[in-house]
């Protein structure tokens, strides 16, 4: 054999070596930054993973607290609907006395309402009424308006009573109730503790009425002798909100044939779903509408025309309504 | 065409017709005889080489390009003993040829052009294998098929009624297989 054969033999050999090593270095560089590069993909990966568990944590803990609030819900709505039971109770049931018919219509925004009205007599010839709106609605504005309730109930010791014992005339006796009342209100602190307010006197004998008005919409009198319907009152400051205000009484007498409705501005101020309000003049329709029926009729009518008008039988505010007529 | 069939080429040529000759098909080609592996080399360079191997020796080019693969097949499963295990056969190793083996190869070499098999298994001892590939080396193939079939230590016949060289879209090749 040839030395040069062998010579060119080792040379080829020498040369694929020589570019087997670069080539292997050139491998090992690229295998080294496709390392690197894997080393920060895994970081990156870590890192969200890391994340993931993070809010897979805060996802559970959310979790966790929702199901605390479900549960907690669930116990305040059952509380409520308790509460409103008691609520509904504590309603007058529709009463006569002598040719005077009285009953009135409630339906809470929420399970419990702020609005509250009553009637009861004082004495063998005279009954009380009164509706109060407080602040707002919901539990808060219950506890207030049962608050009312307990303190001017004639079987506990009302302040009525002892005004109504204590005066020497209806107008006395109202203003001094109002005056009494508002002033244990004014001395609270916080903001529920509002309340628009109507209290009065009927002798269902005579027809004589009285009352004070502070800041409720003004009842509407259904005159049979003038066949109108009018408003009494002209306003008056909300319950609680400063001490010692003299309120002013309004006198009229309720005939016979005559009705007097006291209302919340649930009804009046309940908008349509096209966001127009009901208003006074469409409640004044439904009354004047029914001037001849019975009380019953008329409360029915006007539950009909403001649910139709609402397009629910859920209120956005409470509504309530009562009235007295005269036979 | 990567550099290891080249040196798998150089090594048979100089095991076989020795290392003057394969120095004297260097220089008859004009090719460096520098191969890596892992490079890729034109394939009519492989052409060449086995036409001036042909012209040197005198071997038929189809005599030469199975005893190719043939002589490929041992130093390929030397290399690659994952894919031979224990309990396989001739047939059954066939059939793993472009199911696993070729998708291995093309992740270790991603661009690496193999050629395609189709199978038809109807019967215990029977296989036909379509071979179809650009380059057109159904013989390189029947010389793997030959050093496998003496690997696994079985008899067999091949026949090859279609040819791409002569038109045909696949190489049928169908084997039969002597049971012992």
């Amino acid at each position: 054999m040839e030395t040069t054969v062998l010579e060119r033999a080792l040379a080829r050999e020498k040369a694929r070596r020589l570019r087997a090593e670069e080539l292997l270095e050139t491998k090992s560089r690229e295998l080294y930054l496709s390392y690197e590069k894997l080393r920060d993909s895994h970081y990156k990966l870590e890192q969200a993973s890391r994340t993931l568990q993070e809010k897979h944590q805060q996802f559970m803990d959310k979790q966790d607290q929702f199901l605390m609030l479900n549960s907690l819900h669930d116990s305040v709505t059952h509380d409520l609907r308790l509460a409103a039971s008691l609520q509904e109770q504590i309603l007058p049931d529709p009463a006569q006395f002598g040719d005077i018919d009285a009953r009135g219509l409630s339906k809470p925004a929420m399970y419990v309402a702020g609005d509250i009205f009553d009637f009861f007599l004082i004495s063998d010839e005279v009954m009380a009424f009164y509706i109060a709106d407080v602040t707002g609605h919901g539990a808060a504005a219950a506890m207030v308006s049962y608050s009312i309730h307990k303190q001017l109930n004639p079987r506990k010791g009302g302040i009525c009573v002892r005004q109504f014992e204590s005066s020497g005339s209806f107008s006395q006796a109202v203003e001094s109730t109002v005056f009494s009342l508002n002033n244990d209100y004014a001395g609270l602190t916080g903001e529920n503790h509002y309340f628009t307010f109507i209290y009065g006197l009927l002798n269902h004998k005579t027809g004589e009425i009285c009352f004070c008005q502070a800041g409720h919409p003004a009842p509407l009198h259904w005159s049979h002798n003038q066949n109108s319907l009018q408003e009494v009152g002209s306003g008056g400051v909300p319950m609680g909100m400063f001490e010692d205000i003299e309120y002013a009484s309004y006198e009229f007498t309720l005939e016979k044939g005559d009705s007097v409705f006291l209302y919340s501005d649930g009804i009046t101020e309940c908008f349509s779903p096209d966001n127009e309000e009901y208003g006074k003049k469409r409640l004044s329709d439904v009354i004047t509408n029914t001037k001849n029926e019975e009380l019953s009729t008329t409360l029915r009518a006007v539950d009909k025309d403001i649910t139709n008008w609402n397009h629910s039988s859920v209120f956005n505010d409470d509504v309530s309504i009562f009235g007295i007529k005269r036979h | 065409m990567k550099g290891v069939i080249f040196n798998y080429l150089a090594e048979m040529a100089e095991e076989v017709f020795g290392l003057e000759a394969w120095d004297a098909i260097l220089e008859k080609t004009g090719n460096s005889g520098i191969y890596i592996s892992a490079d890729t080399y034109p394939d009519q360079e492989l052409m060449d080489l086995v036409a001036a191997a042909h012209e040197i020796s005198g071997i038929p080019v189809d005599d030469l390009v199975k005893a190719f693969g043939e002589y490929m097949f041992p130093r390929f499963l030397n290399e690659n003993p994952q894919f031979f295990a224990d309990d396989m056969t001739l047939k059954s190793f066939l059939l793993t040829v472009d199911r696993v083996i070729h998708v291995e190869v093309r992740k270790l070499h991603p661009g690496a052009q193999l050629p395609e098999f189709e199978y038809k298994d109807e019967h215990d001892n029977e296989l036909t294998m379509y071979y179809t590939s650009p380059r057109k080396l159904c013989r390189v193939a029947e010389g793997l098929i030959a050093g496998a079939a003496k690997h696994f230590d079985t008899d067999y016949t091949l026949d090859h009624p279609e040819c791409m060289h002569k038109g045909a879209k696949a190489c049928t090749l169908h084997l039969t297989m002597k049971p012992k």
